[in-house]
């Protein structure tokens, strides 16, 4: 046993138990992969919790008790004194000291697609560059191109018209596009079955696999002299990384058949709760982005809305108190940063829609950032005393990602050449990080 | 730039107006020729061989219908002995009505680039160029269409989300610019002109002499654009088809800036009923140079997949023309024709560079811009699943003209495949991505067709009573790669057929035909 796993076993299973996750003395998962978190020269990853919609801050982290904008829950102290978040989110609350919520984001989109593709690009919308997803550009400063598996892995992510060109690969080209695991496209909340990697079974015997790659190779090694450009270039690469996926033992990283019956029910038996714990599997094993995108209806909730919130906490909450100590027990959070945001928040205004509903509201609002390269325990930046405006720290979509590059040690003026020709910086030079929540 | 582009206007107003007659495609695939290796020579590089007819043959009918030949189709073309047979190809291609489907993909694909696209954008637009195209518009009049179109009409359900248009319209365009007039208008300079002049919306243009005034004076011609109602609306366009100001910000105010053309002339407004039709008149016509160069370097870079010009939106003094004179001889003779860009596909596909091989024989052939050898490009997703079908025997079950009215249907293998390919980078679009790959080799419709229980062309070939082992395998290549086994194929894959017997040989014949659908010789146009 190495010392890294002898320090876990027990010191952080009771930590862990106290955190409402209980299971048998039987670990067999802290075994060989364990150790991986002690590589010295391991990379960082980054864990994106995705709350499409737009989650009401109000409701959440930025609580406004006894004002009108301020809604029926009431908030509870976390661990860290003076922060309080929402009374459904009991488990989030204890991890307090690994996050660091901004309460100051200020953005001017309020609408989906474009709120969407300006916080996860950090550009607005443009007719001809097309402006890489910020998984994308991580990726391709952190991930290996010859590991098996891919290094961006979107989870649970669909492609709809809210969403159009903000989970794209843009300029970057198709070997940094997101790997999409149970890209069903339905609009409910599926099962955790539904956490597939379409296609990537072969579908006749094995032997026959070999026979027919065979076949293909030779094909293409005939084809291949003398045609040398961009367009078989591409093909190849992807060919090769599909091959890898789909006959490697990499695709053993989506089974949660092998994770213990009682970690699963901890993170919750739904989509988005065994989506992030496919997420630390995947960042245990080298995956340097991966989203977990909330799914459902996500937050949109423009009537209806405490229920909803209330509904969605009690599917988040456990999902994501339940990874931020998993990857703590197995040594991966100071490698690993998470975080937690939609395109906007919710208006301070309630309307009178079924109980109740907040609509889009873009000009202040809140987001988590935790774990790895982030000074927790601390809330950063001020809203009004009705949660309308930001009173204090201003922090705009480029701020923000140019924050989670520092987190993670990437350089974010370093360019990329786009597809008009044009070198265009990972984030705006101008950006600001914001140093306070660095750790 | 601006001064140098209208003495470049007034220079050649003598050369395009000239009545001069249709040209002659041979002449015009000799001058051609002639452009092309001049500076092969120049740079001391000598062109790879002769396509064979089936290489020539896929790629045109690639280039041309936007999906591979037909195992029949191949075969006769290989049959045929009469001379000239090249030149007769390309013209029936272009006759042949998927042509025109093709073309109205391909004017789509120019107007509406990828990041914003929707379905009911590309395929209402999609429907519209269709229906300008069968009815025999040349590029000038579709464009001219295009920006004079009629847009009274409600475009949203109470719900808020966009709808497609009731019947064949345009209005998808001016949606996918968001109904705003400097959005029509940089799309327009792009597409028509070639110029991107959309960064001179906020500032001067950086490489350019385009200002921020002139941006915004081209985008007054737009002003009749409607702009969406608080009850989301279109409002009819007869109440503002004469509407000739729109607001330029300048710093905290706004000024009003009526419109101007980028040549610096004063509109004459008498007679006009719409604003925009001036606009769409002065760009399209004969003795503006830059809408000629600009069309005939997209038709270029359609069968060669590099631009004279490259990007082909981007004409602009630092972006210099591979072959200049060959581009200005092309534009004068779509100018000579009226537009009509099949002179233009006719004398292309009739060249000795366009027939060239794809395979080189010196490294120096590889520079895409000698055209020395045809370059390998990817196929779009339209091209790969249309030639896919075309190779499986596989029928789409919804008939394309009922497509074409109410959007892809994503329940479709071919609406599937399009929701989830059509996506990503313009030029990256013909590149292949993992997911395109595990698509290929696992999906659930590939698996379908590539099994012989269920593949149309599997079945057909697997219990064809005349045809014996050999003449199985050779109709498989014929159906993916439009051409015949060489000898070493035939044998090898003949021994892998006749491995097990004859119980495994269907099962071998599936796997012989997945192989070959999933090569590289198959997924690009080479």
């Amino acid at each position: 046993m190495t010392p890294r796993q002898d320090r876990i076993t027990r010191r952080r299973m009771m930590q862990i138990a106290a955190a409402g996750v209980t299971f048998g003395s039987q670990c067999p998962w802290f075994d060989a992969l364990a150790t991986a978190a002690d590589d010295p020269k391991r990379k960082r990853s980054m864990i994106m919790l995705w709350m499409g919609g737009g989650a009401s801050h109000i409701d959440t982290f930025d609580p406004k008790p006894g004002e009108k904008t301020g809604g029926p829950f009431k908030f509870i102290n976390s661990t860290v004194p003076g922060i309080r978040v929402c009374e459904h989110l009991p488990q989030v609350a204890r991890q307090m000291k690994h996050l660091a919520v901004v309460r100051s984001m200020t953005t001017t989109e309020g609408d989906h697609r474009r709120a969407s593709v300006l916080i996860r690009t950090g550009r607005l919308p443009e007719e001809l560059v097309q402006y890489p997803t910020f998984g994308s550009l991580v990726s391709k400063e952190l991930g290996d191109p010859k590991s098996e598996l891919p290094n961006f892995i979107s989870i649970g992510g669909r492609n709809t018209e809210d969403s159009r060109g903000s989970n794209i690969p843009g300029f970057l080209g198709p070997d940094y596009a997101p790997l999409l695991v149970g890209d069903g496209g339905s609009k409910r909340r599926g099962g955790s079955k539904d956490l597939t990697v379409p296609d990537i079974k072969p579908q006749v015997e094995s032997e026959r696999v070999v026979d027919r790659i065979q076949m293909m190779d030779d094909l293409n090694a005939e084809f291949a002299a003398g045609r040398e450009g961009e367009a078989r270039a591409s093909a190849e690469s992807a060919y090769a990384r599909a091959l890898r996926l789909s006959t490697g033992s990499a695709s053993a990283a989506f089974n949660l058949d092998r994770e213990p019956e009682k970690l699963r029910d901890a993170y919750g038996r739904n989509a988005f709760g065994q989506g992030c714990l496919m997420a630390r599997r995947l960042v245990e094993r080298g995956v340097p982005f991966v989203e977990v995108s909330f799914g459902g209806q996500g937050w949109d909730s423009h009537f209806r809305n405490f229920p909803w919130v209330q509904e969605n906490c009690a599917v988040l909450d456990p999902a994501w108190a339940t990874l931020m100590e998993d990857l703590a027990v197995r040594g991966l959070l100071e490698t690993t940063t998470v975080f937690w945001m939609g395109e906007f928040g919710r208006s301070p205004f309630i309307n009178g829609l079924q109980g109740g509903g907040r609509e889009h509201y873009p000009n202040a609002w809140s987001l988590v950032l935790g774990g790895g390269g982030i000074k927790g325990g601390q809330a950063y930046g001020k809203t009004d005393r009705l949660g309308g405006t930001v009173e204090d720290k201003p922090v705009s979509a480029p701020d923000l990602l140019a924050t989670l590059c520092k987190a993670i040690g990437v350089d974010y003026v370093k360019e990329n050449i786009s597809n008009v020709n044009r070198p265009i910086s990972i984030v705006e030079k101008t950006a600001k990080p914001v140093t306070e929540v660095l750790a | 730039m601006i001064r140098f582009l209208f003495t470049l206007v007034a220079a050649s107003v003598a050369l395009f107006s000239a009545n001069a007659a249709p040209p002659d495609p041979t002449i015009l695939a000799a001058k051609i020729d002639a452009r092309i290796d001049e500076q092969l020579k120049a740079n001391g590089v000598k062109p790879a061989a002769p396509a064979s007819d089936a290489e020539f043959h896929r790629r045109a009918a690639i280039d041309i219908l936007g999906r591979i030949p037909t195992v029949a189709e191949a075969r006769a073309f290989l049959d045929d002995q009469s001379p000239g047979k090249h030149a007769k190809l390309i013209d029936r291609l272009i006759a042949s009505p998927a042509a025109i489907n093709h073309a109205a993909t391909l004017w789509r694909y120019a107007l509406v680039p990828q990041a914003q696209r929707v379905q009911f954008i590309d395929v209402t637009l999609e429907a519209w160029l269709r229906a300008e195209l069968r009815a025999g518009r040349t590029a000038d009049r579709l464009m001219y269409n295009l920006l004079t179109a009629p847009l009274d009409y409600n475009n949203r359900e109470p719900d808020g989300k966009l709808r497609p248009a009731p019947g064949v319209s345009p209005v998808s365009f001016y949606q996918a610019n968001d109904l705003k007039p400097e959005a029509v208008a940089s799309s327009a300079t792009r597409v028509l002109l070639g110029i991107k002049i959309e960064c001179a919306q906020c500032h001067n243009h950086p490489f350019d002499k385009w200002t921020k005034q002139q941006f915004w004076e081209t985008a007054a011609f737009f002003a009749p654009v409607p702009p969406q109602l608080p009850d989301e609306k279109i409002r009819p366009i007869a109440e503002l088809s004469l509407r000739k100001t729109v607001s330029m910000p300048v710093k905290d105010k706004e000024t009003e800036v009526t419109p101007k053309f980028m040549s610096g002339n004063v509109p004459d407004w008498k007679g006009v009923t719409d604003t925009r039709s001036l606009f769409a008149a002065w760009a399209t016509a004969k003795t503006n140079p830059y809408f000629a160069r600009t069309t005939a370097n997209r038709i270029w870079a359609q069968f060669f997949g590099i631009g004279i010009v490259d990007p082909v939106d981007d004409f602009n003094t630092a972006n210099v023309p591979s072959h200049p004179e060959l581009l200005d001889e092309l534009a004068e003779a779509l100018v000579a024709s009226d537009f009509d860009t099949n002179i233009l596909v006719k004398a292309i596909g009739r060249t000795a560079a366009y027939q060239r091989a794809s395979k080189g024989t010196e490294k120096a052939q590889n520079d895409p811009r000698l055209f020395a050898r045809m370059s390998v490009k990817g196929l779009s997703p339209e091209q790969l699943f249309d030639s896919l079908a075309q190779a499986t025997g596989y029928r789409e079950p919804i008939p394309a003209a009922a497509r074409a009215a109410f959007g892809v249907n994503p329940d479709t293998p071919r609406g599937a495949y399009l929701a989830k390919f059509a996506g990503g980078a313009q030029r990256a679009d013909a590149q292949t991505s993992m997911l395109q790959a595990l698509t290929l080799m696992n999906g659930a419709w590939m698996s379908r067709e590539t099994s012989p229980e269920t593949g149309e062309t599997l079945i057909a070939v697997a219990n064809a009573p005349f045809l014996d082992d050999a003449a199985k395998i050779e109709t498989l290549f014929l159906a993916a790669y439009a051409r015949k086994p060489t000898t070493g194929e035939r044998e090898k894959f003949l021994s892998y057929l006749l491995r097990e017997g004859d119980a495994g040989r269907k099962a071998q014949l599936a796997d012989i035909f997945w192989s070959l659908l999933n090569s590289q010789e198959f997924l690009l146009n080479h």
